[in-house]
């Protein structure tokens, strides 16, 4: 039975209730921003936590389709804890495309088309200052922006294409990870990392081994990878180079057995090698970046999912931005004009078993702009061309209307806006 | 007719070639290191002598703290940064020109500020003295 208070007893009672939690903040406080986490290394404060984040959202417009895209990409929340000096937690929380919602909600049945899930989460543990270990779900460094993916750090409204077909995109796996400075070498850093594997089962055609990522939800097998980088700063290059080795059969031996695969830690292994630079110089900033990844017994991976999966793919893509503000501001305020021309094939070499696909050759150019207000928040804007082979016919299973039409050569409005804090 | 396989691979091999050479170039401009007794306490003291001929920085080692100070020696004047990174507290990675977050990219000149995000806040300084031939640190 609903108790009822009147309306003054309410009032009073409200502001007891926020007197109180106002006094706990104010004693209390130890959530701090980035900004103050400038104290978190001093001596006196052994224990503090950081709140930080990211989210950008974006309009397409795709011109030979004319349909467009209004979307919230994603809103990711990070809260970062310090235990001591030596053991630190890092978390990131993601909800991807704004909305996950089921049948019995507000925003109307069924609506949610969006996705919840953790971007890492893991422990870090430090020998010394020049070297750490990690634990967890992380993310191991490969390419420019699996690490460094936050939005006001790249051009253009959507990642490097590249950076989403062929490297798949912020690329978390659990594991452990080393992480260290070479002392004699200035600016010379490593990383070693062994983590669970990718799911063969899930490679495509068209998306390559992106969908073999399993984010932390590893179930099956015992297939494990490694994962080594070197990084070397020098004078205004920024030099990265970076290899990984995984099994990809994710699947309990009695199951891989049935299907003729090995099921063994590296058993029907993916390599992956990639080599990236980057050039900044007062307003130039220029980035180029190229990779090849092999899938050994491709052939066997298709006889026994029948996913099309390729033996070979690679691609490259070249970046030159100008920031017509440097002059005035000096990186305070940014208005860069960039151009990108990005080249992959995602159909490289394809096993006898699997059928090739000229759309997976593909070709971007991109050019726009970014505009940076200020540190931590970017306006993007760009038009991208997109041009490919003919779609094979032979691959297409979903007969008309139903059947999105493909076209070799497209081109994309993109504007969108980004946060970093 | 170079197919783009063997394009992409000699590019490589050019680039790894490159950073080599760089690498064993950079060899010579090695970093000094000054490791402090784990009973240094909140005063840091550095001899004058650390700064050798041609040691314009060096970097500091304390265990009272999480990551390493980067002293500079600025004309009459030391400067101390705080090599912990303002945006997610990785620690820094200190050149001859820049200081890196080899964690998530920001960068910041030897002054301490900031070049490039995510970080938005310049470096945390500690004052400095030079007394009797020492270099005092003042970490509070």
């Amino acid at each position: 039975m609903p108790v009822y208070v009147p309306y003054m007893e309410k009032r009073v009672f409200a502001i007891l209730i926020c007197t109180y939690i106002l006094s706990i903040c104010t004693l209390n406080a130890q959530v701090l921003t980035s900004e103050d986490s400038l104290a978190s290394g001093l001596i006196e404060r052994h224990q503090t936590t950081v709140l930080s984040g990211y989210g950008e959202a974006k309009y397409g417009l795709d011109t030979k389709r004319q349909s467009a895209e209004a979307r919230l990409m994603r809103v990711v929340l990070f809260v970062g804890h310090k235990f001591s000096n030596n053991i630190s937690l890092f978390t990131e929380l993601e909800l991807e495309n704004a909305l996950v919602a089921g049948a019995n909600n507000d925003e109307g049945g069924g609506k949610g088309l969006g996705g919840i899930s953790m971007e890492q989460a893991f422990l870090k543990f430090n020998f010394n200052p020049s070297l750490y270990l990690v634990a967890g779900l992380f993310i191991p460094r490969i390419g420019f922006l699996n690490e460094n993916h936050l939005p006001t750090t790249f051009n253009g409204v959507d990642r490097p294409y590249l950076e989403q077909q062929i490297i798949p995109s912020v690329w978390r796996e659990v594991g452990v990870g080393l992480y260290g400075q070479v002392r004699d070498v200035p600016g010379l850093n490593y990383s070693l990392a062994l983590t669970n594997g990718l799911n063969s089962g899930n490679f495509s055609s068209s998306t390559g081994i992106g969908g073999g990522k399993q984010l932390g939800q590893a179930t099956d097998g015992i297939n494990l990878a490694v994962s080594g980088s070197l990084l070397y700063y020098f004078h205004n290059f920024r030099i990265q180079a970076s290899a990984y080795l995984g099994g990809s059969t994710a699947l309990e031996k009695r199951v891989a057995d049935s299907l003729l695969l090995d099921g063994g830690a590296f058993g029907n292994p993916v390599s992956l090698g990639e080599m990236n630079v980057s050039y900044n110089h007062g307003p130039v900033n220029i980035r180029a970046i190229a990779t090849y990844i092999h899938v050994a017994h491709a052939s066997e991976i298709n006889r026994a999912f029948a996913n099309n999966t390729a033996e070979e793919l690679y691609g490259a893509y070249g970046e030159v931005a100008y920031d017509l503000f440097y002059r005035y501001y000096k990186g305070e305020k940014m208005l860069a004009v960039f151009g990108r021309y990005e080249w992959m094939d995602l159909s490289a070499k394809v096993p006898s078993n699997g059928i090739d696909n000229p759309a997976n050759r593909k070709q971007y150019l991109i050019g726009g702009l970014t505009y940076k207000p200020v540190r931590g928040v970017a306006v993007k804007a760009d038009y991208v061309r997109r041009i490919t082979g003919e779609f094979n016919p032979a691959l297409i299973v979903t007969p008309f209307p139903q059947r999105v039409p493909y076209f070799k050569d497209n081109g994309f409005v993109n504007v969108g806006v980004a946060y970093n804090f | 007719m170079v197919s783009r396989r063997i394009f992409i691979k000699s590019g490589c091999a050019a680039c790894l070639g490159l950073s080599g050479a760089s690498l064993l170039n950079a060899c010579a401009t090695r970093l000094p290191m000054v490791k402090l007794s784990p009973d240094a306490g909140r005063v840091l003291t550095v001899p004058e002598t650390s700064f050798v001929e041609g040691v314009e920085m060096l970097v500091v080692r304390t265990n009272t703290l999480e990551n390493d100070i980067l002293l500079r020696k600025v004309g009459e004047r030391y400067l101390a940064l705080y090599l912990h990174c303002t945006h997610e507290g990785v620690g820094l990675t200190p050149t001859a020109e820049r200081i890196y977050c080899h964690a998530h990219g920001s960068v910041f000149d030897l002054e301490g500020q900031v070049v490039k995000e995510p970080a938005f806040e310049p470096l945390k300084t500690f004052k400095t003295e030079f007394n009797n031939h020492q270099i005092l640190i003042y970490l509070t």
